[in-house]
């Protein structure tokens, strides 16, 4: 978590989804302040989208954030989107779903929610860390 | 009836295992939960279709729908179960895994966007795509499996 589903009328180059997916990461762990370890983008091709939009972006995060934040990730969401694909702002359709972390259980634990990560986060970069040192 | 959408990478598992994780969540479900019919749907991602940290995804997604009076304890419950069980049986490390134990309002909402999104001059027969390879997929693999690409 955060997954976000990009959903497309064309087939995108790996080029392009590469790009989205840099950017999807960068936009989230700077603005949701957040580690990228766990920022999943997954894309769906081929289906018309709704008012012939470009791309259709559903994102699911974290319930807690503030408005300021969401309202700051969705315009860096549009912005780029549009430079990346070389279409309007307008093109873009996003639908953001909040889900209490305690729903979810990412790295082996429960999540936190926003603002309370740093037990969670100790502990899942330990076990990244055992599983990097195990793999060596 | 609950429905359970599994989010997969084609290089994790053969069909023969998808059919054993399957049976193994059915299980899950119907010994820590409830016997409600479930249906389980998987959504296997091309090479180039899904990143995770930037880079393509070796991710197992798990949406797994519960009543709304589900208590906290139960839900942990069922999100360990599942871990463990990928873990155990497959592998599959809880560093590489989501489990979401979501009540059916929320699932609800997940699946009416997942419609929405597609334009309403081609939603029936995106529909009509889409229930033909799961029907498709379930005959011939023994599991139903959705389209990533139409």
């Amino acid at each position: 978590m955060p997954l976000y589903s990009l959903t497309s009328p064309k087939n995108l180059s790996a080029a392009t989804k590469q790009k989205l997916v840099d950017l999807f990461t960068d936009a989230h762990c700077s603005i949701m302040i957040a580690p990228e370890q766990f920022v999943h983008v997954v894309f769906f091709e081929g289906i018309p989208i709704m008012q012939n939009k470009h791309l259709y972006i559903h994102a699911n995060v974290r319930l807690g954030r503030s408005q300021d934040q969401i309202d700051k990730v969705c315009e860096a969401f549009k912005t780029g989107c549009a430079n990346i694909l070389q279409v309007q702002e307008g093109d873009i359709h996003i639908n953001l779903m909040e889900i209490d972390g305690k729903w979810a259980m990412e790295g082996g634990f429960v999540m936190p929610s926003p603002g309370e990560e740093d037990e969670w986060m100790e502990k899942v970069t330990q076990a990244l860390s055992e599983r990097e040192s195990q793999s060596v | 009836m609950k429905r359970i959408n599994c989010l997969v990478q084609e290089h994790q598992f053969s069909k023969e295992e998808i059919k054993e994780i399957e049976a193994g969540f059915r299980e899950i479900y119907s010994d820590h939960y409830g016997t409600e019919k479930l249906t389980v749907f998987w959504v296997i991602f091309p090479k180039g279709s899904a990143y995770a940290e930037r880079k393509p995804s070796n991710g197992t997604i798990i949406l797994i729908e519960v009543n709304e009076d589900i208590t906290k304890e139960k839900r942990e419950e069922l999100m360990r179960l599942y871990s463990n069980f990928l873990l155990k049986n497959f592998k599959v490390s809880p560093l590489d895994t989501v489990i979401t134990v979501a009540n059916t309002s929320w699932v609800d909402s997940f699946f009416a966007a997942q419609q929405k999104r597609i334009h309403p001059k081609y939603r029936l027969w995106i529909q009509v795509k889409k229930l033909f390879t799961a029907l498709t997929s379930k005959w011939r693999n023994g599991f139903l499996r959705l389209r990533v690409k139409y």
